[in-house]
């Protein structure tokens, strides 16, 4: 029975390491830049892969893998041992509570969108907080054999994540209703809307101006 | 490349050894090793230096030749997470061939010179998180200071200089920052 016990505790402990291929080694090269083109020093940029930790990291799905901050030309070299998965790439820290730019995300990264084992990200464009304000979509679901497959902001615009790759849409999709959005910019909101009756679905394009102060804006399926 | 470095090590070693008779005799070193990474590689430029232990155990002696097998456990500390990666530790294990020839200076002192071959692995490490592991080859020589305290009671210094090559697939531009690791490996240890 201890035996038993010890082995269960074993591969619990075991399964609970995340292995990376340390011969295979994945180079992310970023430069961040202000809205006004300057480099931005010192900025944060990590890789996550999307591994769990085993039983009991289930629940982020998400693991560290490297970290670094950007030198005056706000450039970094970010490299990390492969992993059969997919990474995201953030831009700010979650932890830090003094934030100036927006953390971004870019989310959905393979492995096929490497090019010998290399990815420039160059430039990434972070807005200050300062320089942002809130697009709110409200949503009013008024035909019940319809659903909302999906919303997008195009333009000036800062929001978590960005998808290097498109994610699968399904049935139960909840559209992200809070943009991020730069101050006194055209923007594009594009939304579909799928009919379940006749598996049909229509693109809505909408051109809106923001000023300074937030908006919001009913999309009615 | 490493087979045929065995092999050499094992043709010189058969061939001086068939010369006349060799002899079993078991002879067992234990070190303290502390590393100096060098070099434009991943263990020099992203690790600091930490420390180590390694055991040697000659099993065959001829004359003043000697032919056995070694390991050694070195521990690098990850400095820069950018570019190892976020671990905590990356872990330098061998196990290697070694041919040795011991030179007595006088009845205290008798300097040993050797060559060794073997495979290394490296294993990186985040305390129960996550771990990556990178294979090759280590080539290494050295020199054994050996100093006589008692009958059969000798303690040693050592000095060795020792190259990997690993296996690795990245960027043109890192294959050699993580594809070859240099140190010089300073040791302190018992001869039984």
């Amino acid at each position: 029975m201890k035996k038993t016990i010890l082995f269960f505790i074993l591969l619990l402990i075991s399964s609970c390491e995340i292995p990376y291929d340390g011969e295979k080694r994945h180079v992310v090269n970023v430069r961040v830049l202000n809205s006004d083109g300057n480099p931005i020093t010192n900025q944060y940029v990590e890789v996550n892969s999307h591994n769990s930790r085993g039983w009991f990291d289930s629940y982020s799905n998400l693991d560290l893998i490297t970290y670094g901050k950007t030198n005056n030309q706000g450039e970094l070299t970010l490299i990390f041992p492969s992993s059969d998965t997919t990474f995201n790439v953030n831009f700010g820290n979650y932890y830090d509570n003094n934030v100036i730019y927006l953390r971004t995300s870019l989310d959905n990264l393979r492995l096929d969108n490497f090019d010998n084992f290399k990815i420039d990200l160059n430039p990434i464009i972070l807005y200050k907080l300062e320089e942002l304000t809130t697009l709110t979509i409200d949503l009013v679901h008024s035909a019940p054999q319809t659903i909302l497959r999906n919303i997008k902001v195009e333009g000036y615009t800062s929001y978590d994540p960005f998808y290097f790759n498109p994610i699968p849409i399904e049935e139960s999709y909840y559209p992200q209703t809070e943009f991020k959005i730069v101050k006194n910019k055209n923007f594009v909101l594009t939304y579909i809307v799928k009919d379940l009756n006749t598996s049909i679905e229509s693109t809505y394009t909408v051109s809106l101006t923001v000023a300074n102060d937030p908006i919001s804006y009913t999309i009615n399926y | 490349m490493r087979n045929y470095l065995v092999l050499i090590i094992v043709f010189i070693g058969t061939s001086i050894f068939a010369q006349s008779q060799p002899k079993w005799e078991s002879q067992f070193r234990f070190e303290f090793i502390r590393p100096i990474a060098f070099g434009n590689n991943s263990i020099s430029k992203s690790h600091d230096n930490k420390s180590g232990f390694g055991f040697n155990w000659s099993l065959i002696e001829y004359e003043k030749f000697r032919l056995g097998f070694g390991s050694s456990f070195i521990t690098f500390g990850v400095i820069d997470k950018s570019k190892a990666g976020n671990f905590d530790r990356t872990n330098y294990n061998t196990i290697s061939g070694v041919l040795s020839y011991d030179y007595k200076i006088n009845d205290k002192f008798i300097l040993v010179p050797y060559i060794s071959i073997g495979g290394v692995t490296l294993k990186q490490r985040a305390t129960d998180i996550r771990n990556s592991t990178q294979d090759g080859t280590e080539y290494k020589i050295g020199l054994h200071t050996d100093y006589k305290l008692g009958k059969s009671f000798v303690i040693y210094s050592k000095v060795s200089y020792a190259y990997s090559k690993l296996n690795i697939t990245t960027a043109p531009e890192y294959e050699k920052f993580f594809g070859q690791a240099q140190q010089i490996q300073i040791a302190i240890g018992l001869k039984l």
